[in-house]
């Protein structure tokens, strides 16, 4: 044993020698289990009675009965999550419920068959449930085997387990005693998926019938997303972001370019909700074929929007830019959408830049540059950002790969001085790309005093930044 | 509202030692009695599961630890911003006792170092057994502790360690 390992077991033991619990501890805990026990019946009740009601009114058509499916295969989609696997006879439609479970809300697909049921719960939580700690401390019932790891499943019987694949977001598998054998295989055909965000923005309504096609892409003008009618792709609508001087106003907007030679035909000026818009027909050179509709917007200095939508679908593009909205984390504080963790607190100041086919908020806390020590977080979005050595047009910091708080990115290091003419402080950023179009990049700027705290801080904010 | 059978003379018995677990793995805040009392809510409302077959006492401190790194992990504490109150006790001067010091120095480690130090060198635990209450690798339980104690050095300056060793 070494010197500072000994050391430290006899300052341990010194610094909790006079430590003793609380006379009452016992009967503090028996009382708040015994209320949190009833609180988690009253609700279970309440969740059994909706079920009941539920069942009683069946909203589903007929089933159809359907052989094995492979996993990998989408079934069927909820709030972001895709079923990739159902026991066989469990392929028809679905009947869509409301569910609960404790405080948490949620929908849920649930198929029933001759030989029992499946039910498939999605609950979008915020910030409430990081992990799958929290999810116990819920006290949802009975634990029959807790989890090993922050993504683990709860189980609370053989046919019903939750878990959170990520923050924000917990998952249940219900299914009948008959079941058993199959909860596993459908736990693990789930998928989370984000098939209606592109580019910092989410498509909140689409036609039904309509399914993601693949998922955000780099288009021509900006980051998109399609969705079409399926296999044939007679119908089909592409919501594109553009990012940067490109999206300044609606005449910028206006000459960013297509993917073939097309062109936009009949514009009229229409409005989507208090933002002034373009709306035409699309149509190659000549109007010889036609190509759709397009309506195209600016949603601030910017950040633009165009939806083309095949013509068929021309009525429904009004109702599908009203539901385009800007994705935010559920978070006390966002940058451009992403949440910040809640101990930065209010920020001392703000920034934002703006290049070709790029854009950028940044955000300070203790500080700004050149007045001391800060932290900044800033979000850049658009084509641009895709490009290796982009990060060069807004550093000229030195870079070096890295890996900070377990994710793989650049770090860019620099000295400066502040302009009291203190000492010399310390930048880093750390810059990594967790989606495409999105780069993020945290900075702290330390005294050399804090150099290993600074570090700490740095890995802190990568690690606790949430992409919603 | 009687405790479960055997549940207050667990507490009795080893509430103290798992206090002062909690005391260690909670760092600067003050949360050991709450992570403390959270961890035997949920150890009273398991009681017939958690003590029918095995000794309670490690489910509990598993439960702290856990807890005591989520909770350290959510303050996501910003270490180099100035504050505009200045802290409640002094910093540390010359001749302060080497405890202090050396405890200070472990409650600036983050949450899950500190967790892999106070678990292998208070609770004695082999890395295997720190694997098993964290949820991860021996091979993470070797690197932590290692980083942790680089760290601890770093901390508290060779000036210190040389005191120790005198």
């Amino acid at each position: 044993m070494s010197e500072l390992e000994s050391v430290l077991r006899r300052a341990m033991a010194d610094d909790t020698a006079g430590l003793a619990i609380a006379p009452d501890l016992v009967d503090r805990v028996v009382r708040r289990s015994v209320r949190r026990r009833r609180t988690r019946l009253r609700l279970l009740a309440v969740v059994a009675a909706v079920l009941v009601v539920a069942g009683a009114v069946p909203a589903y058509v007929a089933l159809v009965p359907r052989h094995q499916v492979t996993a990998g295969e989408t079934l069927a989609e909820i709030d972001g999550v895709e079923v990739g696997y159902l026991p066989e006879g469990f392929g028809g439609p679905p009947e869509r419920i409301r569910v609960k479970a404790g405080p948490l809300a949620g929908e849920a697909l649930r198929w029933k068959g001759d030989g029992g049921f499946v039910q498939v719960g999605v609950y979008r939580t915020g910030r409430s449930l990081e992990d799958a700690l929290d999810l116990l401390a819920l006290n949802l019932g009975p634990v029959a085997s807790e989890p090993v790891k922050r993504t683990g499943p709860v189980v609370f019987t053989a046919t019903d387990e939750m878990w959170v694949p990520e923050p924000g977001l917990a998952l249940r598998v219900t299914t009948s005693a008959s079941l058993e054998s199959e909860l596993g295989r459908i736990a693990e055909g789930l998928r989370v998926v984000r098939n209606r965000d592109v580019g910092g923005m989410r498509v909140t309504y689409v036609p039904s019938g309509l399914r993601a096609a693949g998922k955000a892409r780099i288009n021509l003008g900006g980051i998109a997303r399609s969705w079409t009618n399926g296999t044939n792709d007679t119908q089909g609508v592409t919501v594109e972001v553009v990012h940067g001087r490109e999206a300044l106003d609606l005449d910028s907007l206006r000459q960013v370019p297509w993917p073939t030679n097309e062109e936009l035909f009949d514009v009229r000026r229409v409005s989507v909700g208090p933002a002034a818009a373009l709306q035409g027909s699309v149509a190659s050179a000549g109007r010889r074929v036609d190509r759709g509709r397009m309506l195209l917007w600016v949603v601030r200095p910017g950040v633009g929007v165009r939806i083309w939508a095949t013509t068929p679908l021309a009525g429904e593009l009004r109702r599908i830019a009203e539901g385009v909205e800007e994705v935010a984390a559920d978070a006390a504080v966002t940058v451009d959408g992403i949440g910040v963790p809640a101990s930065l607190g209010e920020p001392s100041g703000g920034d934002s830049a703006m290049g070709r086919e790029w854009s950028g908020i940044t955000r300070f806390w203790g500080g700004r540059p050149g007045e001391g020590p800060y932290v900044a977080v800033s979000v850049y979005r658009g084509l641009e950002v895709e490009v290796d050595g982009w990060f060069r047009q807004i550093s000229s910091a030195t870079p070096r790969g890295a890996s900070v708080g377990d994710v793989n990115g650049t770090l860019l290091t620099w000295k400066e001085r502040p302009r009291d003419g203190a000492g010399p402080l310390a930048g880093r950023t750390f810059l990594w790309h967790p989606e495409v179009g999105l780069v993020l990049a945290v900075t702290v700027v330390a005294g050399p005093d804090d150099s290993a705290r600074a570090v700490d801080d740095l890995a802190d904010l990568v690690r606790n930044l949430r992409v919603p | 509202m009687r405790p479960p059978d055997g549940f207050a003379e667990f507490v009795a018995a080893r509430g103290r030692s798992l206090l002062r677990t909690a005391h260690l793995t909670c760092g600067p805040s003050d949360d050991a009695e709450d992570v403390l009392q959270a961890a035997l809510e949920r150890a009273c409302r398991n009681w017939h599961r958690v003590h029918k077959d095995a000794d309670p006492e490690p489910y509990v401190r598993r439960i702290i630890v856990n807890l005591a790194i989520s909770r350290a992990r959510r303050r996501a504490l910003l270490r180099i911003i100035p504050t505009h109150t200045p802290p409640e006790t002094p910093a540390p001067a010359a001749d302060v006792e080497l405890r202090q010091v050396l405890m200070d120095g472990l409650r600036a480690l983050p949450p899950r170092q500190r967790a892999v130090v106070v678990l292998r060198f208070w609770e004695d635990m082999t890395e295997a057994q720190t694997a098993k209450v964290l949820g991860c690798s021996v091979g993470t339980v070797k690197s932590q502790t290692a980083k942790a104690l680089v760290r601890l050095r770093r901390l508290l300056g060779a000036e210190v360690i040389d005191d120790v060793r005198a």
